[in-house]
């Protein structure tokens, strides 16, 4: 029955990441949001950066670390990454998010994602609930018409 | 558990699974790091080439990212990949214009069946049994290389048998026949054109099947062609049709179907017109003759076309109206009103192919209606027929000369094999199943156990491929280099090529790499200029003009997935010229059985789903009712309301229909589109071995056809048998209808 009222209560499990990944760090380091979430100007899915994005780095940087020397040998075996997805909508609701224009409109990362700079592993502290897509939009004179977000 | 219950317990326990899944499952799963960059999300669209007919229309494929199961290091898992989701019709395609039918929607479906041979196969029980062990390319290549070197300096012990068409990929296997001395592929199939072919080589001097321009028609008049469904190039007669009766404003052409079964074409119709079966042709002549006697069009304008036809120059004083009546039920009156409509309206064609063309006297049919349209004028004209120029493989890609002898006949091979005069040692099957679609009396399938090595090329097994020694199997369509030259269609040249849409899923490999690989490892090798099947088409494409002035043929047709325009000189196949030929007279249809045995005509037609049963293992099209019945998964035998109350059959009962070769039983379908002395059947079902879904569904009318030929071509004359029918109970639901909820019906009942 728990599971249920999570359901009703919109509450989902916490995403449990293979390896903590400090986005601080690499934040801290000036790295662009987009180097590594490289689907996000481009169409509706950010994506979840692979190892092979990871190697284009650490091929070179910080391979004295134990969790980097561990992720190479992951590479080497050909092994990826299973990363939890932290947001996302459940079918259910129907709704069809794209990112690129909310990039082409100017919109901060950290207006939906929150401060990610001070987050290891992403945390879901931004709830995108329909009020929080509206009120934005309202905001700034985007269309609330049902279909702009939902099938 | 039936559907419907399935259903209701769904609903009260699909609430608790859904929650059940939160916890991302699919996570569980070890990630593979993918081979490829993918944007997440965005679909890419590709160019294809459609491979389930002979049509070669062009696709559009889109491409998106996927996560596949995959076992790598003995390790399952999932891996990122981009993967082929749609197929739509490629829009500035010659031939498709953007359609595609819905066999060609279902093509995507090869790519991801679950049957499909995902790595080479060697026998290991006994043939015929489907049972295979995994081999390694390696291993199974150096066993085919020691099996064709010890073929060394015996020319007839190597054959191939593969699908008809002109292609690169048939260029190839023919090269590498060449290199053993051993004739040429045989091609088969149960539908083919081959009668139209010769005919058409005969009265116009161009050996393939014809191009209608049906936009501009005002009157098409068709024998038996179900040129909307599946008879030559269905989508572009298709588009062609649609701009006849509503491109032109003010202007609808108008159509009429001659046949003894209406098809899907026949129910698209102005008029229809049923006829004795197998005097096609008398009609074709007594409409000829109208409008000679009328003085509507010169005899002498229908040349060539008309000189091959007996009493032509005499006004064909032996297809007056009234013996026209008197042969195909016809009526004289009716005859002349034709005659008159299409000789009125300017430009009319008329169309022969189909069952028309499937018997003994089939010959004289094709030349009578050729030379029916020579008459009007219809040939190379607006709103007629013509013949797309084609390439000619061999020259563009400078094979070099490899004729070879011509290729035997399948059913005058099987005998010779069987006989012990082909000492057939090594057979190649190339994406065909003869043992499903010839006649039983040819015993294909007895022939192809005496050959010692089958090697299979196939994806799937089927009747024929688990017959095979070893299968090598090839890439999906989408897999691999695609390629097609169309054999009509379109006014210009068409050469439809694509590359590869994604990547291989499984360990198989495409057929021409292969074959070129075997030919280099010989012992005495197949020296050919190209290494590679792409090296192959960049040749050939690189000979070709480009329709683009800022890059060359070969990168502008890999973009746009199809070259198209006017061929060089010395790149096209030339027209033949006119064969001495005895003039045609109309001979009577040979038939299988005595009438009073076998009462009825048996008409076998190709599915509208499965074509000649090739198609039966995609779900899609089992579960796509049949446009006129709206069966599916499942044989049917259609059989006219005032028969089957003489022999107290109702809709859906089982029937035994019987010839003097065989019987099969399947569920009736009533239907008035059918002459009374005529029983009809759709091909494509009764599979023994081919795959989870078409394997013991349905059965096969071609286990009932008798071994009759036209003489000519050796082609089956597959509406030649005669049968007998008589009901053997009441419906057992064995047929399923889409309307009429016969399923959930029987479903309850059960």
């Amino acid at each position: 029955m728990a599971a249920a009222l999570n359901d009703f209560l919109n509450r989902t499990p916490d995403a449990v990441q293979p390896i903590e990944f400090p986005h601080n760090i690499h934040v801290g380091k000036e790295i662009a949001c987009e180097f590594c979430h490289e689907g996000v100007d481009k169409g509706p899915v950010a994506g979840i950066p692979g190892l092979r994005t990871c190697m284009i780095c650490h091929a070179a940087i910080a391979t004295d670390r134990p969790l980097i020397q561990q992720i190479t040998k992951m590479n080497e075996m050909g092994i990826d990454l299973a990363w939890q997805r932290v947001y996302g909508f459940a079918a259910e609701d129907h709704v069809k998010f794209d990112h690129a224009p909310h990039i082409r409109a100017k919109v901060e990362c950290a207006t939906c994602h929150g401060n990610v700079a001070q987050q290891t592993v992403a945390q879901r502290n931004v709830e995108h609930t329909m009020g929080f897509c509206v009120n934005c939009h309202n905001e700034r004179g985007a269309s609330v018409d049902c279909l702009v977000c939902h099938f | 558990m039936d559907r419907r219950s399935f259903i209701k317990l769904t609903a009260i326990t699909g609430t608790s699974a859904t929650l059940a899944s939160c916890g991302n499952p699919e996570n569980q799963l070890i990630r593979f790091v993918p081979d490829e960059d993918i944007v997440p999300g965005v679909a890419v669209w590709k160019p294809g080439v459609c491979p389930l007919c002979q049509a070669g229309c062009g696709l559009t494929v889109r491409v998106m990212e996927a996560d596949a199961d995959v076992v790598r290091n003995g390790q399952a898992g999932v891996v990122r990949i981009a993967a082929a989701k749609k197929l739509e019709g490629a829009r500035d395609h010659p031939v498709n214009h953007g359609g595609l039918c819905p066999r060609g929607q279902s093509a995507i479906q090869v790519t991801y069946h679950p049957d499909r041979i995902t790595q080479p196969l060697k026998r290991a029980g006994d043939r015929g049994q489907g049972r295979y062990d995994a081999i390694s390319w390696e291993d199974a290549l150096a066993e085919v290389v020691s099996k064709l070197d010890a073929l060394e300096g015996n020319q007839r012990a190597l054959a191939a048998i593969t699908r008809g068409g002109r292609s690169h990929r048939a260029a190839v296997l023919r090269q590498f026949l060449a290199r053993f001395g051993a004739p040429g592929p045989i091609t088969f199939e149960l539908f083919g054109d081959e009668v139209l072919r010769r005919a058409n080589g005969l009265s116009f001097g161009r050996e393939q099947l014809p191009t209608f321009d049906l936009a501009n028609a005002r009157f098409v008049l068709s024998f038996g062609a179900d040129f909307l469904g599946t008879w030559n190039s269905p989508v572009s007669q298709n588009v062609g049709y649609g701009l006849m009766r509503q491109g032109r404003p003010g202007i609808r052409g108008a159509f009429a179907q001659v046949e003894s079964r209406m098809s899907q074409t026949g129910a698209s119709a102005d008029e229809w017109v049923p006829v004795r079966p197998g005097t096609e042709g008398i009609l074709a002549l007594g409409i000829a003759s109208v409008i000679v006697a009328g003085q509507l069009r010169p005899a002498s304008g229908a040349g060539r076309a008309g000189t091959l036809i007996d009493g032509w120059s005499g006004g064909l004083a032996s297809y007056t109206p009234a013996s026209v009546e008197r042969l195909t039920g016809v009526s004289a009156a009716r005859v002349e009103r034709l005659a008159r409509q299409f000789a009125d309206a300017r430009p009319s064609v008329a169309i022969v192919g189909g069952p028309a063309l499937a018997h003994s006297n089939s010959l004289f049919t094709a030349l009578a209606v050729n030379a029916l349209n020579a008459l009007v004028g219809a040939v190379d004209q607006p709103g007629g027929i013509s013949f797309t120029p084609q390439l000619d493989v061999a020259a563009a890609s400078k094979a070099g000369g490899a004729a070879g002898a011509p290729a035997p006949r399948l059913g005058q091979f099987a005998a010779d094999v069987l006989s012990g005069a082909t000492p057939a040692q090594v057979l190649i099957v190339d994406g065909v199943n003869p043992v499903f679609t010839t006649p039983p009396a040819w015993q294909v399938r007895q022939a192809f156990e005496k050959i010692p090595y089958i090697v299979s090329f196939g994806n799937f097994l089927d009747e024929t491929s688990t017959l095979a020694d070893l299968i090598l199997p090839d890439h999906s369509f989408l897999e691999s280099w695609s390629e097609a030259i169309p054999e009509s269609g379109a006014m210009d040249a068409v050469a439809s090529v694509a590359p590869p849409a994604m990547r291989p899923l499984y360990q198989t490999r495409a057929t021409p790499d292969v074959l070129l690989e075997i030919g280099r490892t010989l012992r005495r090798p197949l020296d050919l200029p190209w290494q590679t099947f792409d090296e192959m088409l960049g040749a050939s494409f690189a000979a070709l003009p480009s329709s683009s002035p800022d890059v060359d043929a070969w990168t502008d047709a890999q973009g746009k997935g199809v070259w198209s325009g006017t061929l060089p000189g010395g790149l096209a196949v030339s027209a033949t010229a006119a064969g001495a030929s005895a003039p045609a007279a109309f001979a009577e249809p040979q038939f299988d059985g005595a009438a009073d045995q076998y009462p009825f005509h048996f008409l076998p037609c190709p599915s509208n789903q499965f074509l000649d049963g090739s198609l039966a293992h995609l779900p899609w099209l089992q579960e796509m009712p049949d446009p006129l019945t709206s069966a599916m998964w499942s044989s049917w035998v259609e059989i006219n309301p005032t028969t089957a109350e003489k022999l107290g059959i109702a809709e859906g009962d089982v029937v035994e229909v019987t010839s003097g070769h065989g019987k099969v039983q399947a569920g009736a379908v009533i239907s008035p589109g059918l002459a009374p002395d005529v029983i009809a059947m759709p091909a494509g079902q009764g599979h023994r071995t081919f795959t989870r879904y078409a394997s013991g569904r349905g059965v096969n009318p071609v286990d009932l056809l008798a071994p009759i030929t036209e003489a000519s071509t050796g082609a089956v004359a597959w509406a030649a048998t005669r049968v007998s029918v008589a009901r053997v109970g009441p419906p057992d639901g064995r047929l399923i209808l889409f309307a009429g909820g016969m399923r959930e019906h029987f479903e309850e009942e059960r």
